[in-house]
């Protein structure tokens, strides 16, 4: 063993060029492969922190209201209560309700700060999920209505390294909030993330059971079950069945409605989960898409160390030749040439960790991939054994067939064969080659194909206008009671082109309802659609075009309340011939149809066009209850002139400071919103285009090698053509023909196979950037070039040198 | 006896052309015999001795060695045979270049699973014996021609074969290296050992106790010379 090792070390040594150019390509693979495993690791443990995971589960939940469907993450607030009592499968509930409906702002004496995550929560969500504890009592800390419960970073804001038990924060309302208890932060890979947590306790289960039922058809919070170890989730239907019957089928009857409810396995969500209403999750096939280029990769670079170590065949087969007259029998050559392919795996998994720490320490690849990646080998021997045996597995593989190959020669032939190989090796060599190509004309092609994707999303016009277009949220009846301040004083802001108001953001979740709608026959019938309010001047300030009728008019304040206009497929969809004066009912809403706006995409363009009806807002707050004025948000949409954009913000910051002093002033441009909708698919694309060109790299990496090889193989031929008057182009022609058509071949094959995947990932859109073949020819073109120049450079100094010289090298 | 062949042929076959490298070769040499095998380029001396060395097999006739029939036997066999019994000198050494002096020499003992304590010793006195132990820890490649081919022979004789079989041992030395080699190999003749020599030189050969000539594959002529 000993032996083997040092003779290992030796032939690294002595071929120096060889090994770099296998421990820099397997060290690369390596390096993404632990890059992307990490990634992959931290999406299939999510939740898996929590001690009870195998035992929590989340109840969501189906409404079918007048043969439309709508799923939930979010439930009755009496729900996990009712089913508990009920049921003695269910062991225990816990809810989080969500404490704002975009950011809740938390102040601590002079200290104000936005929050994005903040829950209402059971005061025994610390026995049913994990935390680590690191200041108070968990049995107690959201008992009390007025307790919270806040991370460390929480804590650290607005505390410093201080205890902050027994301190309070308080929100816009203004009622103070004890800190009884802070926990560790969270772990990344977690399905609900939060800040804080807030005592539920401050809403009441109300105890009789028939003001219990008439909450059943309100959703509006996540609640997670305790159920018995191994609990088998199909079992569920019977309870959701029996329930449904028992509580909700007298209100269901009358409303033509239909209700059911499921439980998901807590470690399950984040990568199965469809419902509506939920946190963002992820997405199961884009982790296939990774972990198949990983593999692809490290397949690439193993290709490499077959294809060297046998084109090197031939300079060992004298060695093999002497061993095999001297009695050496098969296996132990054939554990020698293994033995060599694992050093070298291992010698490139070091070097692929160092690249790995390097690249997580220097370079923004955590930004890329969208959340946190941690290299522990010290403290994770699981990470390290799992990092050595998969490189034991990857020089086993990549050092199998050369072993084979190399092993399986007669001694004669080894000895008088040397210097040639065998047209099986080398048509072999050739599969491999062409592999490489195919793998990396593919992710070339397919990166091409999914940029071209997100160009067009980018580009497609969506029936608005979304630049220039600045969001600024308004907190509090206080301040929406001032809207005409507000819009005098930004109206004198030199930059502000418009300005309007809207209850919901473009591109984010709207409330989707059940509306009575007026068919061309006069008969109302329930319809789901999805609206919006809006205020004075929206569909200019936003661009958006009427096709038909008139636009709200602030002069009619008649049009509150008994207007609406829809868009061109609500109108469609309802078979109307005349749109204009049709009846809907929606809500506290009932008027008609006043005018028609052309089609606009409101969601991602991953969703075709919904039917969408807007109506005018409420100004009238007299309604909403003390503590819920401070909680009434509305978005400002402003439109800016391009080239005051910089100082116009400032300007209206300025105004807002003035109008509404206790709210930091916050803002977010329409088009950063909307591209965020669009974020994995980016993330995606960046990725596949970044390992895409690693794979091209490391192909390169052994073509290199094997340029080189064939260059010093045909020497004495090359000598012998230059003497007879080829140039050097002829030479490195006639060095590089025989890859270019191999890539050529690749390509077809290659296309075929991006053209079936981006198509794949391109049904996820309801609208798609049609195919360009040129795509195919681009990437085609950019692997031959790529190769070709790194053939030309490895062989172009022989072909220049002296012909002399290749015909005295022996 | 230690060889013995009977009718050998040898042909190789390609798409186009059948070529004869030994036709009818019968041949018998004695146990501790010298025996040079001479003749011009391309007569089959090289593939006769690859026969004799069982790393090459006939197409036709016998081949016994120390009286046992091998001419039809695999190669693990034939394996077993030649790490026991046989030492090989090339023309051009065939020493590995990964290996230092000391480990070539080594090798054939490690196959035939000498233990390391035994090994030691006895590398040891065959390298002083070639007076070559000064360089036990160099490479192949900073060695001279004359070095080089002492090794081998250390390398061929540690296992204290039956038969060497020297293929053109001399023919990249210079003269003065030549001999040394030639003086090796006639003492090892002295102490016992059956050696088969190919060689283009008659001076070589008249270090042998028996010259053979071949000539397109057969033997032409056989003549004993004294030692």
């Amino acid at each position: 063993m000993n032996a083997y090792l040092k003779i290992a070390l030796r032939n690294l040594y002595r071929e120096k060029r060889y090994a770099i150019i296998n421990i820099a390509g397997l060290a690369l693979a390596i390096a993404c492969c632990l890059v992307l495993g990490l990634y992959l690791r931290g999406e299939l443990s999510y939740d898996r922190h929590n001690v009870d995971h195998e035992k929590i589960y989340r109840v969501v939940n189906e409404f079918n209201l007048g043969g439309s469907e709508d799923r939930f993450a979010v439930t009755s607030p009496v729900l996990g209560q009712m089913l508990t009592d009920a049921y003695p499968e269910v062991e225990d509930y816990t809810r989080f309700r969500p404490a704002a409906e975009n950011r809740l702002l938390l102040h601590h004496e002079d200290q104000a700060y936005y929050w994005d995550s903040v829950y209402f929560a059971d005061d025994n969500v610390f026995d049913v999920f994990t935390h680590d504890v690191i200041y108070g009592d968990p049995e107690t800390a959201l008992v009390d209505p007025a307790s919270a419960a806040v991370s460390e970073s929480f804590a650290r804001r607005y505390w410093g390294d201080e205890n902050p038990i027994g301190e309070t924060i308080a929100t816009d309302a203004g009622v103070p909030l004890t800190v009884r208890l802070v926990f560790a932060d969270l772990p990344p890979n977690t399905h609900l993330k939060y800040d804080a947590l807030l005592s539920i306790n401050y809403f009441r289960i109300p105890d009789d059971t028939t003001q219990r039922r008439q909450q059943l058809f309100n959703v509006g919070l996540y609640t997670y079950l305790v159920m018995p170890q191994d609990y088998d989730v199909q079992d569920f239907a019977a309870i959701s069945a029996d329930f449904f019957d028992k509580n909700m089928a007298e209100t269901a009857n009358q409303l033509r409605a239909t209700w059911r409810a499921w439980i998901q396995p807590l470690a399950d969500i984040h990568l199965s989960s469809d419902v509506g209403y939920d946190e963002p999750t992820g997405n199961r096939y884009y982790l296939y898409g990774f972990a198949a280029v990983a593999l692809f990769i490290l397949v690439v670079a193993c290709i490499n160390y077959v294809n060297l170590a046998t084109a090197r065949a031939t300079r060992r087969a004298r060695s093999v030749g002497i061993r095999k007259i001297l009695g050496s029998g098969r296996w132990p050559l054939m554990l020698q040439f293994l033995g060599e392919a694992v050093l070298f795996a291992l010698i490139a998994a070091v070097v692929g960790v160092v690249i790995v720490e390097v690249v997580l320490a220097f370079s923004p690849v955590e930004r890329l991939i969208g959340t946190e990646l941690r290299l522990d080998l010290l403290g994770d021997p699981g990470l390290t054994a799992a990092i050595v045996g998969a490189s034991i597995l990857v020089g086993v593989l990549a050092g199998l067939y050369p072993a084979v190959y190399l092993s399986s020669w007669a001694p004669l032939t080894a000895l008088v064969g040397e210097g040639k190989a065998s047209r099986g090796s080398i048509r072999f060599r050739q599969g491999l080659v062409l592999a490489q190509f195919v793998i990396s004309i593919a992710v070339i092609a397919s990166t091409l194909l999914m940029a071209a994707q997100m160009r067009y999303v980018a580009d497609r016009p969506l029936g608005f206008e979304k630049q220039n277009r600045v969001m600024i949220t308004l907190r509090g009846v206080d301040l929406l009671e001032r809207e005409d301040t507000v819009r005098n004083e930004l109206s004198a802001v030199p930059g502000v082109l418009g300005m309007s108001t809207s209850a919901s953001l473009l591109g984010r979740d709207m409330p989707v309802n059940v509306a009575n709608v007026e068919n061309d026959d006069g008969v109302v019938q329930p319809t789901t659609i999805t609206h919006m309010g809006v205020g004075d001047d929206y569909l200019s300030v936003m661009g958006m075009r009427l096709v038909a009728g008139r636009d709200f008019s602030q002069r009619l304040l008649t049009d509150v309340g008994t207007t609406f206009i829809v868009n061109e497929t609500f109108a469609e969809n309802m078979g109307w011939s005349e749109p204009l004066g049709k009846r809907i009912q929606l809500g506290p809403n009932n008027g008609r149809v006043i005018g028609v706006v052309s089609d606009f995409n409101f969601q991602s363009l991953h969703t075709a066009v919904e039917p969408f009806a807007i109506y005018p807002l409420q100004t009238d707050f007299s309604n909403v209850s003390e503590v819920n004025r401070f909680f009434v948000t509305r978005w400002l949409v402003v439109n800016l002139a391009g080239d005051q954009m910089g100082s116009a913000l400032r300007d209206i910051e300025e105004v807002f400071r003035e109008l509404d002093p206790i709210h930091p002033f916050e803002f977010r441009f329409l088009d950063d919103s909307l591209n965020e909708l669009y974020a994995s698919e980016q993330t995606l694309t960046r990725l596949i285009g970044i390992f895409g060109a690693i794979c091209v790299f490391i192909a390169c990496l052994g073509l290199f090698g094997l340029a080189a090889f064939t260059t010093e193989q045909r020497t004495k031929e090359i000598g012998i053509r230059k003497v007879l008057g080829a140039t050097a182009a002829q030479i490195i022609w006639l060095l590089s023909r025989n890859v270019l058509l191999l890539i050529l071949a690749g390509a077809v094959l290659a296309s075929v196979i991006a053209y079936l995947a981006v198509d794949e990932w391109l049904a996820g859109f309801a609208y798609r950037a049609p195919v360009n073949p040129l795509v195919f020819g681009v990437a085609t073109l950019v692997a031959a070039a790529v190769a070709y120049v790194t053939i030309a450079l490895q062989s172009y100094r022989t072909a220049h040198d002296d012909p002399v010289d290749a015909l005295r090298y022996e | 006896m230690i060889i013995e062949t009977e009718g050998l042929r040898k042909l190789y076959r390609t798409d186009l052309v059948e070529t004869t490298a030994l036709d009818d070769v019968s041949l018998a040499v004695e146990q501790g015999q010298f025996l040079t095998i001479m003749g011009p380029s391309g007569c089959g001396k090289s593939t006769l001795l690859h026969i004799l060395g069982l790393i090459d097999t006939p197409t036709e006739g016998t081949y016994r060695f120390l009286g046992e029939d091998v001419s039809r036997y695999a190669e693990r066999r034939r394996s077993l045979i030649r790490k026991q019994n046989i030492g090989f000198v090339f023309q051009n050494f065939n020493l590995i270049d990964e290996l230092t002096v000391y480990e070539n020499v080594e090798l054939p003992l490690v196959y035939t699973k000498i233990p390391a304590s035994e090994r030691r010793p006895r590398v040891e006195a065959v390298l002083e014996r070639m007076d070559i132990a000064h360089r036990r820890n160099h490479f192949p490649g900073q060695l001279s021609g004359g070095q080089q081919q002492r090794v081998a022979v250390a390398r061929a004789v540690v296992n204290q074969p039956n038969l060497i079989l020297a293929d053109e041992p001399t023919g990249n030395l210079d003269s003065e290296n030549g001999d040394e080699v030639m003086r090796i190999l006639q003492q090892l003749h002295a102490d016992g050992t059956s050696i088969v020599m190919v060689t283009h030189s008659a001076e070589n050969a008249a270090f042998s106790e028996r010259t053979i000539r071949m000539l397109d594959g057969r033997v032409v002529s056989a003549a004993a010379a004294a030692a």
